[in-house]
């Protein structure tokens, strides 16, 4: 058992920030992830942050990101999620980053990106969450936060109605771990790994929202995602939007730029814009290839000298592929899964709420999976690292303030871990190898996995119907029931289990896509990067979405704003 | 058909026969293992883009990572695959990364000493790095336990001296020049970094760098010794650079040992000039 | 046949002599051309570049430079010095370089370095199929003897920089000359020369396995094609006082005493 004052869900930016300021506090802060924090999703973030330099330019930071969003937003955090920018970018370059420099104006220079009329967006090469990541790595060590970066997190552990803890599974030994704290910040990123087409990694399962919805949090705006315009096809991997900042074009059969006739801002369109863009293309048959299943992204006219200097990764993505370059070769894209708008629904200081509006005791949430309010309906590129440095940041000097210190708190009762083990074991029995086969020999979780994939992306994708929902939902049902036969063929407590971190997350995302389908139902009109094909257009007044997991069920109502 | 002999277990190696594309990637090989044949087949996997490092793998004793490398750029038939870190306990391809990531953090970044906010270092190859540990575990001087601080360490500490803001702090810089010349230069690191990086450009830099520190170390006087060497002779005159670095009478062992090779009538003893030394000399003395 | 222009390097020339003399004879049996530039200085020998990076390249040029007064082709039996000197005719392919190495070299009295002339190690020489012929014809007296191929790392690495893969050239070379060949678990490994003075833990380490897996495999040789290692590996096995220490012989003279 771990006792420490701050314990963080999570190892990627957001992660990082929290524990920083946690432990920078002066509260023993232990950060705990499945995979090494320079692993996390966040290093694969490309294209850059944003950040307004003069207050002219914050203003109309503002005013665009809460344009983007449709009306979604919370614009008390869009203010503060841009007013805290410029100081963002320093405090980064201070310790270390090397953004891209813009000589004349002895500033970063900034790179434009969609939905912004200024180019605002600071960057490293492609790489930019990975330069973020090292720099917030080494000052999170630095400010002496410890690292558990190889236990899977299964639940948390409340005493009472206060969050004061996780349990979960050291991967190297297979012992289960509990860690007990005096505030929980949840910063386990996204669930991108629900789709088929997706520009996530394999991890990104949506653990820390699962584990909400367990503890009676409900989710906000769940069904809002991103479809980002540009994954390469056919697997979604991401191809940053930082291309079409730099010069390429969108092209369909017939080679026509067909952005400039779908919106103003061409090429640089607001993300949702682009991808209903690409998404009617490929509906009118005006897609490549032979099944008319992508469109083509031109990045002929960038000079080649530019395109690797400034996406190196998209040339080794494109030549590992398909053994292309992008400066002769038009790259085939679909829009892919992106980034969940919603999650845990939070005030400006990172306080997880509850369903009512109340302050969750001890919960505190950040980054991807926690939703502020600065995305609305549709996130700007560009923002979501800048949220995950502000919000992250925020969350962890609440959370470092408000908690009870590890001194203070009762002493941790002595049958929580015992607790936690017994409650690990009653989940898993039903799976253990019994022997027993029964008719049909048992699935595994990844075929489990697969399926639901392919289900997410048919039923409840980059368009929805109220028909495709309930279709969607039936063959999750059935889903379900055929995961429920699955059994492990290891011993759970098994050194390196990769078999039960595998299960553990199917049955994870298994439940997020319950929860998923629920929440999209309940979103009856078109807003953003939600679109319904059955009803186009936005209501006359914007709501939330929350979610609930209760009794057994997943319940979803209409929040005002 | 290809033959997979994948580790398992100490001595127990799983043997599959697949009739594979030439152009599948050896992560989606992995992974259908995993689905189809074995669900408890453990490797590591994450971005499968070749941007987290996660998947390194040792294929017939050569490192790469499974997403990036194709079955039919191996020569062989046979693969042979085993996890990267062969010295630590493991369990099919996962082992233990703690020792590779401890080293990385050996040259954490720091604000620069004035605290202001001046100009920063460029952009630089150093952060296409993505930690995937395959020059720290094909390092023969990492292996050998030097303290050395490995390949990957070299090139994020050497990002900072391109720092104008002088990033690589002075504790930092003596920490960097004891253990910069633990390198062997065998060039293995550069050869199998799947981002093309040069650990060993690096080296050579971190290495000048270091012999701006006002003391001496044996690796300083090293090079300073080979230099002067070269500055006298044209040429590198063993006898002269085991004095330089020894001193007089301590270079006498070393100088003793080549007794044998005196009388297998392999040595000249008087010493070879380059002709037209003097030009090798205004070379070496030129700065620009 | 044209002039070959051979670059011995500093080792052969002072403390390996019998490779200096086998590879000289060895041209003169092939009925080779060749000449040696007594201007030739050291490579850097692995080390300038840690002092200065563009008196590396210079000293290097200036190499080169008296290369091409010479010949279209170098050729060197020191893999250290050929990958040296490869890298400074890759570095210098790059225009803005070898103007400022140019300029270097013009003050000191030289010409211009024109980049035209062609750097091979001499076992890929040896090994390449026109030289090959001839060594066909002249190679008479077997030797039957267990020898392990060793080739050291600045041969083949880095890869991506050096012209050519000597893969299996040096087993064909010995097979040629009827040894019984046993081949190393990784040919291509480190000797430890760079790091004995600095390193020499991991120096030995390296050294030691060398000559472990000679030992195991009952190899009363080892055949090497660079003179830094073969000198490391037998001054190591000197000092390890072995009773039954591998001869370590550089493959000029394996192929030359294998002639009439």
């Amino acid at each position: 058992m771990t006792v420490c004052d701050v314990l963080v869900i999570g190892g990627g930016l957001a992660g990082l920030l929290a524990a920083t300021t946690a432990a920078e506090s002066g509260r023993k802060t232990v950060a705990v992830s499945k995979n090494h924090p320079l692993r996390s999703h966040s290093t694969a973030a490309a294209g850059g942050i944003n950040a307004a330099l003069t207050e002219e330019d914050t203003v109309l930071h503002i005013e665009e990101t809460v344009a983007a969003g449709c009306g979604l937003c919370d614009r008390k955090a869009v203010e503060l999620l841009c007013r805290e920018a410029a100081a963002v970018v320093n405090r980064f370059l201070r310790n270390g980053t090397p953004f891209q420099w813009n000589e004349e104006r002895n500033e970063p220079e900034g790179r434009p990106f969609g939905a912004m009329s200024a180019p605002r967006t600071r960057f490293v090469g492609d790489r930019t969450g990975a330069a973020l990541m090292q720099t917030a790595f080494d000052q999170a060590e630095r400010a002496g936060v410890r690292f558990e970066y190889s236990v899977f997190l299964i639940d948390l552990i409340k005493d009472g109605s206060r969050i004061a803890g996780a349990y979960g599974i050291r991967t190297e030994t297979g012992a289960v771990e509990v860690f007990w704290a005096g505030a929980v910040i949840l910063a386990a990123g996204g669930a991108g790994a629900l789709f088929d087409v997706t520009s996530n990694g394999i991890g990104s399962t949506g653990d820390g929202a699962a584990m909400a919805l367990r503890a009676g949090v409900p989710l906000r705006d769940w069904e809002l995602i991103q479809f980002h315009p540009t994954g390469l096809y056919p697997s979604g991997f991401l191809i940053s939007e930082a291309a079409r900042g730099e010069g390429a074009v969108l092209r369909n059969k017939d080679m026509e730029a067909f952005m400039s006739r779908c919106h103003e801002k061409g090429d640089l369109a607001p993300r949702d814009a682009v991808t209903r863009a690409i998404v009617t293309e490929l509906k009118c048959g005006r897609g490549f290839g032979k099944r008319g299943d992508f469109v083509l992204l031109d990045c002929r006219n960038i000079p080649s000298e530019r395109l690797s200097a400034r996406l190196p990764e998209l040339c080794d993505l494109t030549e590992t592929a398909l053994h292309i370059h992008p400066s002769t070769h038009l790259i085939p894209v679909i829009p892919t899964a992106h980034y969940f708008m919603g999650g845990v629904a939070c005030d400006l200081d990172g306080r997880a709420l509850d369903g009512i509006g109340f302050p969750v005791p001890g919960l505190y949430a950040a980054g991807e999976c926690a939703c502020t309010g600065v995305h609305g309906a549709n996130r700007v590129g560009g923002n979501s690292l800048l949220e995950t440095v502000v919000f992250g940041a925020r969350a962890g000097t609440t959370a470092a303030a408000e908690c009870t210190g590890s001194k203070a708190l009762s002493p941790p009762p002595e049958a929580t871990a015992a607790e936690a083990a017994a409650s690990l074991n009653e989940r898993l029995t039903p799976f253990l190898n019994t022997g027993e086969t029964g008719r049909r020999p048992a699935e595994t979780p990844l075929d489990c996995r697969r399926e639901l994939k392919e289900i997410m992306s048919a039923y409840c994708g980059t368009t929805h119907t109220t028909v495709r929902h309930k279709q969607g939902a039936a063959k999750l049902a059935l889903l379900n029931r055929r995961f429920a036969r699955c059994r492990l063929k290891t011993d759970p407590g098994r050194p390196y289990n990769t078999e039960l971190k595998d299960f553990l997350e199917t049955e994870n995302l298994l439940f997020l896509a319950e929860a998923l389908f629920s929440a999209a139902e309940e979103r009856s009109e078109s807003i953003g990067a939600f679109c319904r094909e059955d009803q186009l257009y936005a209501g006359a007044t914007p709501y939330h979405t929350a979610t609930e997991w209760r009794k057994g069920r997943f319940l979803t109502e209409r929040r005002p704003l | 058909m290809t033959i997979l002999r994948i580790y398992r277990s100490e001595g127990n190696y799983d043997i599959h026969h697949l009739d594979i594309k030439p152009e599948t990637k050896l992560l989606t090989l992995f992974e259908q293992i995993r689905t189809k044949i074995d669900s408890s087949f453990a490797f590591s996997s994450e971005c499968r883009r070749g941007i987290c490092g996660s998947c390194a793998v040792k294929v017939n004793g050569i490192p790469v990572l499974a997403c990036k490398a194709e079955i039919g750029s191996f020569r062989s038939g046979v693969l042979r695959i085993e996890p990267l870190n062969s010295a630590a306990p493991k369990i099919d391809l996962l082992s233990d990364f703690e020792p590779f990531f401890r080293s990385f953090s050996r040259f954490p970044e720091f604000p620069p000493p004035d605290g202001g906010l001046t100009r920063h270092c460029e952009p630089s190859d150093a952060l296409r790095c993505t930690q995937c540990g395959i020059c720290f575990y094909s390092c023969p001087s990492v292996a050998s336990d030097d303290g050395f601080a490995g390949p990957a360490a070299i090139v994020k500490a050497e990002r900072f001296l391109s720092d104008p803001a002088d990033r690589l702090t002075r504790p930092q810089l003596e920490a960097a020049a004891e253990n910069v010349y633990q390198c062997v230069k065998c060039f293995r690191c550069e050869e199998y970094c799947p981002r093309g990086l040069k650990p060993e450009h690096s080296v050579e830099a971190v290495r000048r760098r270091c012999l701006t520190l006002p003391e001496d170390s044996l690796g300083t006087i090293h090079t300073k010794a080979l230099f002067d060497s070269i500055f006298h002779y044209g040429k590198i005159n063993e006898v002269f650079t085991a004095r330089y670095i020894f001193g007089f009478c301590g270079s006498l062992p070393l100088i003793l040992s080549g007794i044998p090779f005196l009388l297998k009538r392999r040595v000249r003893i008087r010493p070879v000039f380059s002709k037209n030394i003097r030009e090798i000399r205004q070379l070496l003395e030129a700065d620009e | 046949m044209e002039t070959v222009v051979f670059f011995p390097g500093c080792m052969p020339v002072s403390i390996a002599r019998h490779q200096y003399r086998a590879e000289r004879k060895l041209l003169k049996k092939l009925d080779i051309p060749f000449t040696e530039c007594p201007e030739f200085s050291c490579c850097g020998g692995g080390h300038l570049q840690d002092a200065d990076e563009m008196k590396f390249f210079a000293l290097n040029a200036r190499n080169l430079v008296y290369a091409e007064r010479n010949g279209r082709l170098l050729i060197t039996g020191c893999s250290t010095c050929y990958q040296n000197l490869v890298r400074t005719a890759e570095a210098l392919k790059d225009e803005t370089l070898r103007g400022q190495i140019n300029r270097r070299l013009n003050a000191a009295g030289l010409d211009d370095y024109r980049g035209v002339i062609e750097i091979r190690h001499i076992l890929n020489f040896l090994a390449s199929s026109e030289i090959f012929s001839l060594l066909e014809n002249l190679v008479v007296r077997r030797k039957k003897q267990n020898m392990m191929p060793f080739y050291g790392c600045h041969i083949k690495r880095p890869s991506a920089l050096l012209p050519e893969n000597p893969d299996g050239s040096l087993e064909k070379l010995l097979t040629l000359c009827g040894v019984f060949v046993r081949p190393m678990r990784d040919p291509y490994v480190c000797c430890g020369f760079h790091g004995q003075i600095t390193s020499p833990k991991t120096s030995a380490s390296l050294t030691d396995a060398i000559l472990s897996e000679a030992a195991e495999q009952q190899c009363g040789a080892v055949v090497t094609v660079c003179p830094l290692c073969a000198f490391n590996i037998e001054s190591r096995s000197l000092q390890n006082g072995r009773a039954n220490r591998p001869q370590i012989i550089p493959v000029e003279e394996v192929l030359l005493k294998s002639m009439k």
